[in-house]
């Protein structure tokens, strides 16, 4: 019985043995694989020879039907296909999520198909390396002709480099040309510093180009930071100049604090926003929060309110909070 | 000849329709004809043989659309004619098809201005082309032109909410609430490794929960969406959970766990409208959709765990699976613990 078992496992164990050494191509010290780095534009036309059939493939000199055994193959095959669906790009996910870690700098630089589905393929491909390589991630996107895909690949990489090793990040990004795409990036960056280290990223966003976007980054980062050190984010807030963007600032950080305080929450609407609309979403914002440990206290403040109206607004908001805690109004 | 209108060059308007009208007869009892000494058009009497050889070639498009105030102006613009020898056109403005009051000889430029046009009015515009010796090429096709009437206000939501447009959003949304109906429109996609739609939210600090009834949703998209949202952030390819339904009332689990990660889509049943409610609640780290009947019985779609920030937000969203059409929503029962 036993041999019969030993016998019947000799063609997995040969299947093994060959898929192993089909994979063990050498990877370069920047993660490339070797032979698919001839490939990429710039690089010598004259090593073909050492091409593996995958990079016809996905440079789209051959047909998929050939390589119908490959993660590649099937990612092409995805790509290709007519339907536009949740459904297909979720195939395209695990697709990408299936390649061996050592295919993806190649597959990511062969890859020659364009559209929509392809783009979404190639942030996954260079999001994948650069969580395990993300300086040969970053300097294969530099490489990127196409503007708005060199930016979404940058945008990929810094995502994934910032959450590997956020100073290294940070000073690859400071290499960058000025301009939109370090913005963008920058903002990312900023982004997801803010989860772990919020005075850090305000220091990053502040040197951002006046925008919307960068607004609305920096109104998000002092909202954290208000959770941590409210009178710190308040005392930086109040030293900005622009008033529209100190008042949206200032109703974030209130909003933020409220949980924890209150009536400093309060206050800060009272006192340091300036009279109008920002300043009633403020006042509701806090009244919510305040409500949810001092109902009373909130429901008095909200009588006070000066428009029937912004007191109307309030009540009805603090309603579904008061029905979570129990409490009639 | 086919007049093809084309997207205006400062982007703020898009004409999608191609207009072609039917052929217009050869002779007319009064049609309008060059002065070329005066360089102005006049009404003439006796009909014009057409010029054969100019009635192809003249494509007629609206190049550029200013806005000032209620007023607007358009350019009207054509290629123009090289096989024969053209000595200028004429542009033909009307308020029916194919009766002109209006006549410009604009020599041999190729584009005109048009200004004073009135807010919903309709336009009908031809271009002729004329020769040295004033002999004038039947009308090209005609171009008709309504001048669009202005988005209304979009009314500021009741305090605390607030709307953003996530991502770059095509056709304009708009947002009304009345009476605790939350009538929302966009364009716009929920999907892939970035989002672009309208968002009504709020601020969430830390724990809390969304939940609301779909009364409706009008979207001839197959990959819209209605219902309610967590977001990290206001960004296009922020982390995101959303418990809603698709334009065929499925219901849809949808999240995406890293910023500038995939989506990541389940359906779970069909709902039956109006009596569909979802829920999203942010407990810690974990976030968990729900789906109800009723609004009092719920049951768990799904839960995942994610790392946001503390602060983030959390509101009604919703897309109708392209940059060109709107879905329309309506909700109602909409509450909020912050």
């Amino acid at each position: 019985m036993k041999k019969v078992l030993v016998l019947s496992l000799i063609p997995l164990a040969v299947s093994v043995a060959f898929f192993v050494w089909s994979r063990s191509e050498p990877l370069d010290s920047v993660g490339h694989n070797t032979k698919s780095s001839d490939l990429y534009p710039g690089s010598n036309p004259g090593k073909s020879d050492a091409l593996r059939p995958s990079a016809q493939l996905l440079s789209g000199e051959l047909p998929a039907a050939e390589y119908g055994g490959s993660f590649a193959a099937e990612l092409l095959r995805e790509i290709r296909s007519v339907a536009e669906s949740d459904e297909k790009n979720e195939a395209i996910e695990h697709l990408v999520d299936s390649l061996p870690a050592s295919d993806i700098p190649f597959t990511f630089q062969c890859l020659a198909e364009s559209g929509p589905a392809a783009d979404q393929a190639r942030q996954l491909l260079i999001r994948r390396w650069a969580e395990s390589a993300p300086e040969a991630a970053a300097a294969d996107a530099l490489r990127i002709a196409d503007a708005s895909s060199q930016r979404a690949a940058i945008e990929q990489v810094v995502i994934a480099w910032a959450n590997i090793d956020l100073p290294a990040a940070k000073q690859w990004l400071t290499d960058l040309p000025p301009g939109e795409t370090r913005d963008a990036a920058a903002r990312d960056l900023a982004y997801e510093s803010a989860r772990i280290d919020p005075l850090s990223a305000i220091g990053s966003a502040v040197s951002l180009l006046a925008s919307e976007e960068r607004d609305n980054l920096l109104c998000h980062i002092s909202a954290q930071w208000a959770s941590i050190e409210p009178r710190a984010a308040m005392n930086w807030a109040m030293q900005v100049s622009d008033e529209a963007l100190r008042d949206r600032l200032l109703t974030s950080i209130a909003t933020a604090a409220a949980k924890q305080d209150g009536v400093g929450a309060a206050t800060m609407v009272a006192v340091a926003i300036s009279p109008g609309a920002e300043q009633d979403r403020a006042a509701v914002a806090v009244a919510q929060r305040w409500a949810q440990s001092s109902p009373e206290a909130a429901a008095a403040w909200i009588q006070q309110f000066p428009t029937a109206s912004l007191r109307s607004e309030a009540k009805q908001s603090l309603t579904d909070v008061f029905a979570a805690e129990g409490t009639e109004l | 000849m086919a007049l093809v209108v084309r997207a205006n060059q400062n982007g703020s308007h898009r004409i999608n329709k191609q207009v072609e009208s039917a052929r217009v007869p050869l002779l007319r009892q009064r049609r309008y004809f060059c002065c070329l000494q005066h360089h102005k058009c006049e009404v003439g009497e006796k009909p014009i043989k057409p010029f054969e050889s100019k009635k192809s070639g003249i494509v007629l498009i609206v190049s550029s659309l200013l806005v000032f105030g209620q007023a607007k102006a358009l350019t009207l613009a054509w290629d123009g004619v090289t096989n024969v020898p053209v000595a200028g056109y004429c542009v033909y403005r009307g308020t029916s098809t194919r009766a002109y009051a209006t006549t410009n000889n604009v020599g041999s430029a190729t584009q005109m201005s048009v200004a004073g046009l009135i807010v919903g009015a309709t336009y009908f515009f031809a271009v002729t082309s004329y020769n040295s010796t004033g002999q004038q090429s039947d009308y090209s096709s005609e171009l008709s032109y309504t001048v669009p009437s202005p988005p209304p206000p979009t009314p500021v939501p009741p305090a605390p909410w607030q709307t953003a447009s996530i991502g770059n959003l095509g056709a304009n949304g708009s947002v009304a609430v009345s009476n605790g109906v939350y009538s929302v429109t966009s364009a716009g996609n929920i999907s892939g490794t970035a989002d672009n739609f309208n968002f009504l939210y709020q601020a969430l600090s830390g724990d809390g929960e969304i939940k609301a009834k779909i009364m409706s949703i009008q979207s001839p998209g197959t990959a819209a969406r209605t219902g309610v949202m967590i977001r990290e952030a206001l960004t296009s390819n922020s982390k995101n959970v959303f418990m809603g339904i698709s334009s065929a009332s499925a219901y849809r689990w949808q999240r995406r766990i890293s910023t500038g990660g995939n989506t990541s889509s389940a359906t779970s049943g069909i709902g039956i409208l109006p009596n569909i409610w979802v829920r999203l609640v942010r407990t810690g780290n974990s976030l968990t959709g729900y789906k109800s009947a009723n609004g009092s019985n719920w049951t768990q779609v799904s839960s995942r765990t994610i790392s946001m920030a503390t602060n983030i937000y959390i509101g009604l969203a919703m897309a109708s699976g392209s940059s060109s059409n709107l879905n329309f929503s309506t909700f109602s029962g909409v509450s909020v613990v912050p």
